[in-house]
């Protein structure tokens, strides 16, 4: 692992994109590494609580789950929240699936192709642009609900879940291509210029050079496109209103009635809404740090 | 190629292709469906998405299927928000042209707004003789906009309701009956905190419930005449009446318990069944949280008019439109028609704890409070709800919502109507 | 041949017109609805774009509307509150983490999870734990903390979090004081004790992406400056403060505009734990444009609200972005 700010290209040979092997763990020997431990172990505990207040409250009977017997084990765990959120979820979770898996990707994609062209390919004017792009990352989403529906509606895009995709598309690019811009620009300029010198046309200087190395960087943005994509709950509401279509966090919302609410399903359901965000996360936590490691960051 | 020349018509070209298609593209125009063919299908919206009101609502369609075999119906419903996220869908629906064939609506205002902007139809043919009989006339007036019937109504709630905790009442030495006055309500309420007992009951987690108390109060203190005229312009906010009725729902504030902010309706409600505090002035859709929270009727708990407002009823009334450009016209009128059957009004009640409109539905089965009200439906004056859209317009309504909070908060009385007065 | 060639070199830049287009409708033509929509005389379910006779009338109306000027109010709390307190703990975290002995990678994940879920999700879990009655009040009780409270004689500690109206720190006196014309201001200046149990929540979700970007920009830090500094006799807490937390700098700034992207956007978490609140104490611009538009139908009052959230934005970002232009021209 590189030691200086820049990044040196490896050899090449087969680069692998494992995780470091685990060679640090050992014991804590001195008083600060108990310390440090000590304070991580607390926080680790504290962060846990709310989902320990969501899971016990999902394994409960319906007239136990209620705030006042939240620090309290279930008396008797009833998987029965489970398989009710389960059984009312799994369409829109596989809804949800097909509107941010492409989503993500093609903006990823998309986002890499432009961050390449913004930080090596710069022409007059560049700079420019992509902040017109960059600011709108910020637009706040309550402001453009009726533009975005009438546009949609005159592009017969509207209640379509490629209209859904194509809304998180709009929206993602600015930020996928912020991610990538960074990440391209601690690549060395003479990789660039070696392969131009050989000949190749920019295109393939992105194809063959850059997008080869850009594993990392596909990591991040990947998690956060499919993070924020997967928990945006007023773009899939207002876009793809028919329930058979609809996304699994308004399917969520609607388990919570107007005035009263069966606690363990909807808390059930939150939990197994969020189980692929959680798995995504697990197996690739650390390719995301080592992929802002890699000069997105700055 | 110089990339300036390029881009700059591009971006212009983007911008005006972006403005005329979000500024010109709408609802299609008319082409509201002629056809007398019935479809096999049909879209209803609400936001009844569960517990009472969606079981209730479920009657309704069953009732529909067991007429209309063959068709299918979507429910669209949408929940959260009190309302404002079915009306952002709702909105955008309509924006977008696709609208469900048959929403739920309010009459009065909120049906005269969508009738301006031009996206329900009449639906007067779906009026017989007998129906038009058997619904108060009132209703039907509220109902009709420029002489066309544009909703059908499947149940009536009561907005005036003070509940109250049997045991903690007698053992007080209190007595409520339908003639017990505000002043008197509020002369008990020294009694109570002096024998440990929180006078009120409150949820507000939404401002929905203080809405509907003071909806309540301000009847109480300035009668149906001048309270109406709140909405047309002949009774000021600034009326001594408004005053009274603000300071009533201060004393009730300052006597609720504390933890009103946090908790709902139904848990509000709860506290009453649990003894927690004495008097519960809401919907009657606190009946069906009662019960279910386990308190028997004139056993643990007891209910009057809110003082000062018996004979008067504030009617809460449930109804459906009919969209202009509705895909399944045939369906949708079916479907109004549906829920104005006896049979449909009946089941529907049962299940959600109101009472038919209609008042030719047989009472028997019904629970005991359901047969007062209905009678009581039948001979009252009828004052429509302020808090849930029947009469003023949505905007009117938030700022109401917004008044109440700032009182909620320490704000004078002076300031609450000095801020309904500019907003009306 | 020179066609071809041109044509190649250009086709990147050319392959950009898509996403510029797409920004183009989606951002700009969308906002200049919004701007049109602000103007206007939109205020009921009806569409109605005509203007409003003054033009300005409504952005009048939103800046001597009390809400919304609470609703600023509060959000700059919310995000001075937020940001500070995310920053820190990814600091904390990052550092932590950097320089513990084992299970490296079990804590990284564990601090990332709460970022997983969504903000609906995450409000209603902890406004069941800011319940007075039966949430983290009780601990207090529990772990001894309010009989050691009484013993000292400041008595229980049992605030009401979401449910307390009331204002700490108010400095409209002291203001009052110095300039006479505030004094009769009728908006509080002060922190409202329900808005901090929202920006615990916050940084809880947050907090573990502001450590993932701490532990990056940790890894940039050359070994061999540390170990040099240490050779020279510097202690722990001097290469944190002359070498580490200086290195940190262009990690934090970074943190920094996308938690500020994330708090002056907030809504669903807001709404879920507590709405408005009592008297306004949660109110926020993002409930305001939504209540304003689609509760009341007065369009124009939320687009216009809209469009200054978005100016506000703005305001923080583009002297970010030009600056780190700047930096970068410079650098590469």
């Amino acid at each position: 692992m590189s030691k200086t700010a820049t990044m040196t290209l490896p050899p090449r040979r087969k680069r692998s994109t494992a995780p470091p092997k685990l060679r640090d763990w050992r014991a804590p020997r001195t008083a600060g590494e108990f310390f440090v431990l000590a304070v991580l172990v607390l926080m680790a505990a504290v962060t846990m609580v709310p989902f320990f207040v969501m899971i016990t409250s999902a394994l409960r009977t319906p007239a136990e789950a209620v705030p006042s017997n939240m620090w309290d084990w279930p008396t008797i765990p009833s998987g029965a929240g489970f398989t009710e959120a389960w059984g009312l979820l799994q369409n829109n979770v596989l809804n949800s699936f097909l509107v941010v898996v492409p989503a993500s990707l093609l903006t990823s994609f998309v986002g890499a192709f432009n961050g390449f062209v913004f930080s090596k390919l710069k022409f007059r004017g560049s700079n420019l642009i992509f902040t017109l792009i960059l600011i709108g990352m910020f637009i706040p989403y309550q402001a453009v609900l009726i533009p975005l529906v009438r546009f949609l509606s005159a592009t017969g895009l509207y209640g379509t879940i490629p209209g859904l995709i194509l809304t998180h598309f709009a929206y993602g690019i600015p930020i996928a291509t912020l991610i990538f811009r960074n990440y391209y620009a601690s690549l060395p300029k003479e990789l660039i210029e070696a392969a131009q010198i050989d000949g190749a046309t920019n295109i393939q200087v992105f194809t063959r050079v850059a997008l080869p190395l850009s594993v990392p960087g596909f990591i991040v943005s990947i998690l956060f496109q499919f993070t924020s994509q997967w928990n945006n709950f007023l773009f899939g509401l207002i876009v793809v209103p028919d329930p058979k279509m609809q996304v699994a966090t308004v399917a969520l919302n609607n388990m919570s009635g107007s005035l009263t609410v069966e606690w363990n399903v909807v808390m059930a359901g939150a939990a197994l809404i969020a189980i692929p965000t959680l798995v995504l996360y697990l197996t690739l936590s650390r390719y995301f740090v080592r992929g802002l490691l890699a000069g997105s960051v700055k | 190629m110089s990339h300036r020349t390029v881009l700059r018509p591009l971006a212009a070209m983007g911008a005006a292709l972006a403005l005329v298609l979000t500024g010109c593209s709408g609802p299609s125009e008319g082409t509201g469906s002629e056809t007398s063919e019935p479809t096999d299908s049909l879209e209803i919206f609400s936001w009844w998405t569960a517990s009472a009101e969606a079981a209730a609502l479920s009657a309704l369609t069953t009732e529909f299927e067991n007429t209309y075999p063959g068709v299918e119906i979507t429910n669209a419903a949408v929940a959260g928000g009190g309302g404002g996220n079915a009306r952002a869908v709702l909105q955008t629906r309509l924006q977008g042209g696709d609208p469900p064939d048959s929403w739920m609506a309010g009459p009065g205002e909120l049906a005269r707004q969508y009738y301006d902007a031009g996206v329900i139809q009449p639906v007067t043919d779906v009026y017989d003789d007998e129906l038009r009989a058997a619904i108060p006339s009132a209703v039907l007036d509220n109902m009709t906009i420029d002489g066309e019937i544009y909703s059908a109504a499947a149940g009536v709630g009561r907005g005036n309701v003070l509940f109250y905790n049997k045991e903690l009442v007698e053992s007080n030495g209190i007595e409520l009956s339908a003639n017990t006055g505000m002043d008197d309500l509020m002369g008990t309420v020294d009694r109570l905190k002096a024998a440990g007992v929180t006078p009120f009951c409150l949820g507000d987690a939404t401002i929905f419930g203080d809405q509907v108390i003071l909806d309540a109060l301000l009847l109480a203190s300035l009668g149906p005449d001048a309270r109406n005229g709140l909405f047309d312009g002949s009774t000021e906010w600034t009326d001594p009446g408004v005053a009274e009725a603000v300071e009533n729902y201060q004393t009730l504030l300052a006597n609720a318990n504390t933890d009103h902010s946090a908790l709902t309706s139904s848990e509000a409600a709860g506290y009453l069944a649990d003894g927690k505090c004495a008097y519960y002035i809401a919907g009657d859709w606190a009946y069906g949280y009662l019960k279910q929270a386990g308190a028997e009727d004139q056993v643990d708990f007891g209910y009057i008019p809110v003082p000062d407002t018996a004979g008067e009823y504030i009617a809460i009334i449930d109804t459906f439109v009919v969209a202009k450009d509705a895909a399944n016209v045939v369906n949708a009128k079916r479907w109004l028609q549906s829920l104005s059957t006896v049979e449909s009004q009946r089941a529907f009640s049962l299940e959600k704890g109101s009472i038919p409109v209609r008042t030719d539905v047989p009472m028997d089965g019904f629970p005991p409070y359901q047969v007062a009200a209905a009678k009581d439906f039948a001979q009252d004056t009828i004052v429509w709800g302020f808090s849930t859209g029947q009469i003023g317009t949505p905007s009117l309504l938030q700022s109401f919502g917004d008044a109440i909070t700032a009182v909620n908060g320490g704000g004078g009385v002076d300031a609450f109507q000095a801020a309904m007065a500019s907003a009306s | 041949m020179k066609f071809r060639a041109r044509l190649s070199n250009n086709l990147p830049r050319l392959l950009l017109i898509p996403s510029i287009l797409i920004s183009l409708v989606f951002v700009y033509g969308f906002i200049s609805f919004t701007v049109v929509a602000s103007l206007s005389n939109w205020d009921s379910f009806a569409l109605d774009l005509s203007l409003r006779e003054p033009w300005y009338q409504t952005y009048i109306e939103l800046f001597a509307n009390p809400r919304f000027q609470i609703g600023l109010r509060n959000q700059l709390i919310f995000t001075v509150g937020f940001l500070a307190l995310t920053t820190v703990i990814g600091l904390v975290l990052g550092i932590l983490i950097h320089n513990v002995v084992l299970a490296k990678g079990f804590f990284r994940t564990l601090f990332l999870a709460p970022y997983a879920l969504s903000f609906i999700v995450t409000g209603v879990v902890w406004r069941w734990l800011f319940n007075p009655e039966t949430g983290v009040n009780l601990l207090l009780d529990v772990l001894g903390i309010n009989s050691v409270l009484e013993a000292i004689g400041v008595g229980p500690l049992k605030p009401g979090w979401l449910t307390d109206p009331s204002l700490v720190l108010t400095v409209n006196d002291a203001l009052g004081a110095a300039f006479p014309p505030l004094r009769d201001m009728g908006l509080q200046l002060g922190i409202p004790v329900a808005m901090i149990p929202i920006i615990i929540a916050a940084s809880w979700q947050v907090g573990g992406f502001a450590m993932a970007m701490t532990l990056a920009g940790l890894g940039t830090i050359p070994e061999e400056m540390i170990e040099a500094a240490r050779v020279d006799g510097a202690s722990s807490w001097q290469i944190y403060t002359k070498i580490v937390i200086p290195n940190l700098t262009p990690t934090i700034v970074s943190t920094l505009v996308i938690l500020g992207w994330t708090s002056l956007t907030i809504f669903d978490l807001v709404v879920a734990m507590s709405g408005s609140g009592p008297g306004f104490a949660t109110e926020v611009p993002g409930i305001f444009v939504y209540e304003q538009s689609f509760r009341a139908f007065r369009f124009n009052s939320g687009a216009a609200a809209s469009i200054v959230m978005l100016i506000a934005v703005s305001a923080v970002v583009v002297p970010y972005l030009a600056r780190a232009y700047r930096n970068q021209e410079e650098g590469s």
